[in-house]
């Protein structure tokens, strides 16, 4: 039988469809997974925070501590605020006068890295010494965490909330709505310019002036995006963004327009604004490959398999990752282990592996192993989808 | 003949680095799940316990302050304290025969 070239260009596709169908339907099933089977009973944790508790009753949001006469000798409560990966809850103990008891960071799905850090620096027992009064801001009363700031953001809001909870609830003095500052800064500023440097770069004629500004946006994002703000895209945040840990606009400005830019980009214009323009990593890759002159390899033979493989992995993260909800702990990108000069040693062997295949062939993680490019191989195919689809409806429509 | 050689040499390196990688991603995400000691620390302030041998004792001066009698005391200026102490007598009691015997 005689395949027509059109039949035999649409199998592959139609394959990749099924394989983009099962995916979400996986996908799902792990999400619901994650949702259903990680809730934590709280009133066990409550003696370890509110001393000469030995039985606890809930009181509206609270938790109301009593001693062994039934004497109220404290009070509980749990606030919830996003993370770098996810949200954080905090069980946080006050006693009658008002003074912090104790803190207990209940769930938390930040990076292991960045969460040692926050634990390293004694950041959670800065709480212990202050009262429900005290604003616990960063900076102000807190000392904040170099290279782990958004996490102990989250940690101090989710502290706050729950403060402010037993303030009305407990110790019935409300305390007045807490003002939201909207942050925006350098790294917001940074990346806007960044975009629209790459648009323009983009749609510039010349090839020349092309080449020049993506340099000039490459070596942008790896200082600055990289080595001073450790602020590059992860599969981490993908997950959060699947997980529904939607951090607070106000402070985390930088997080919608890093993931909303590029999905709005690869969903209307089919370019890809991230990888090729100014991901740090990639940049990093790159000046390596200029140093040695390395090229591009990657064997016909085996380029199926490599695709399908670097597809595989990043699955795998998204499943992990929702299933476990912990984003944090499903990424594997050694960003942080080079920006932030972090890690543990696995990760510095992994760094150094990519640092050393670098030097002899471009971007080698890019290319075999970063879990980003798969995202936009399904953002991509799902458009190109949507789109066929839209046309054929069109066509009907028309004919009708 | 040598382009076909060097080309599995290639292929070789490149198989190895991929499988050294997955390898390490795989310890990666076995080391974060693993990485259970960190899941759900407490920070805790304890009342200080006081024992009943314990007694807690009041100067002049604090319990003039809780009254709020008397005369503050004067606060020491650096001044005073460069002084040199002016040696003063001390009373002795005095000596009586009837005590001794």
């Amino acid at each position: 039988m005689r395949i027509s070239p059109e039949t035999s260009n649409k199998k592959p596709i139609n394959r990749q469809r099924q394989i983009l169908i099962v995916s979400v339907i996986l996908a799902l099933i792990a999400w619901f997974i994650g949702y259903f089977s990680n809730s934590i009973d709280v009133i066990p944790m409550i003696p370890e925070i509110v001393p000469n508790t030995v039985r606890v009753e809930p009181q509206g949001n609270i938790y109301v501590a009593l001693n062994t006469k039934g004497e109220a000798v404290g009070y509980a409560a749990l606030g919830t605020s996003q993370g770098y990966a996810g949200p954080i809850e905090m069980l946080v103990g006050i006693d009658l006068q008002g003074n912090i008891t104790g803190v207990k960071i209940v769930t938390q799905r930040e990076t292991p890295g960045f969460f040692k850090l926050i634990l390293g620096e004694g950041f959670p027992e800065q709480f212990i010494s202050h009262t429900f009064k005290d604003p616990l801001q960063l900076n102000n009363d807190l000392d904040a965490v170099s290279g782990a700031t958004v996490s102990a953001e989250g940690i101090a809001s989710s502290t706050r909330q729950a403060v402010r909870l037993i303030a009305q609830q407990g110790l019935s003095s409300p305390l007045p709505p807490e003002s939201k500052k909207i942050k925006f800064g350098y790294p917001e500023l940074t990346l806007i310019g960044l975009y629209a440097a790459g648009y323009f770069g983009h749609k510039h004629r010349s090839s020349a002036w092309k080449k020049r500004i993506r340099w000039g946006t490459m070596l942008t994002g790896m200082i600055v995006l990289g080595f001073i703000y450790t602020a590059p895209l992860t599969i981490s945040q993908i997950i959060s963004l699947l997980s529904g840990y939607w951090p607070d606009w106000h402070n985390n400005l930088y997080w919608y327009i890093l993931i909303g830019g590029i999905i709005f980009v690869t969903t209307v214009d089919a370019k890809n604004p991230y990888c090729n323009w100014f991901c740090p990593f990639g940049a990093f890759q790159e000046c390596l490959a200029q140093v040695t002159g390395a090229k591009l390899y990657r064997p016909r033979k085996w380029s199926t398999f490599f695709t399908w493989l670097q597809r595989g992995l990043a699955f795998a993260a998204v499943l992990l990752g929702l299933v476990l909800r912990r984003p944090g702990v499903a990424g594997y990108e050694p960003f942080a282990t080079l920006f932030d000069f972090r890690g543990n040693m696995v990760e510095v062997v992994f760094l150094v592996v990519v640092i050393l295949a670098s030097l002899l062939m471009y971007r080698p993680f890019c290319n075999y192993l970063c879990p980003i490019d798969p995202v936009y191989d399904f953002i991509a195919e799902s458009r190109r989808w949507v789109r066929e689809g839209w046309l054929v409806w069109k066509k009907r429509a028309a004919k009708k | 003949m040598e382009k076909a050689r060097s080309q599995k040499i290639k292929e070789a390196l490149l198989l190895g680095f991929v499988t050294i990688c997955v390898a390490l991603i795989f310890t990666v995400w076995f080391d974060a799940l693993s990485n259970k000691g960190v899941e759900s620390p407490y920070f805790y302030r304890g009342e200080p316990e006081i024992s009943d041998s314990f007694y807690v004792t009041r100067t002049a001066i604090a319990e003039n302050a809780l009254l709020g009698t008397g005369t503050p005391t004067p606060e020491k200026t650096h001044r005073e304290e460069e002084k040199t102490p002016t040696p003063t007598s001390v009373p002795t009691l005095p000596f009586t025969p009837e005590a001794d015997t």
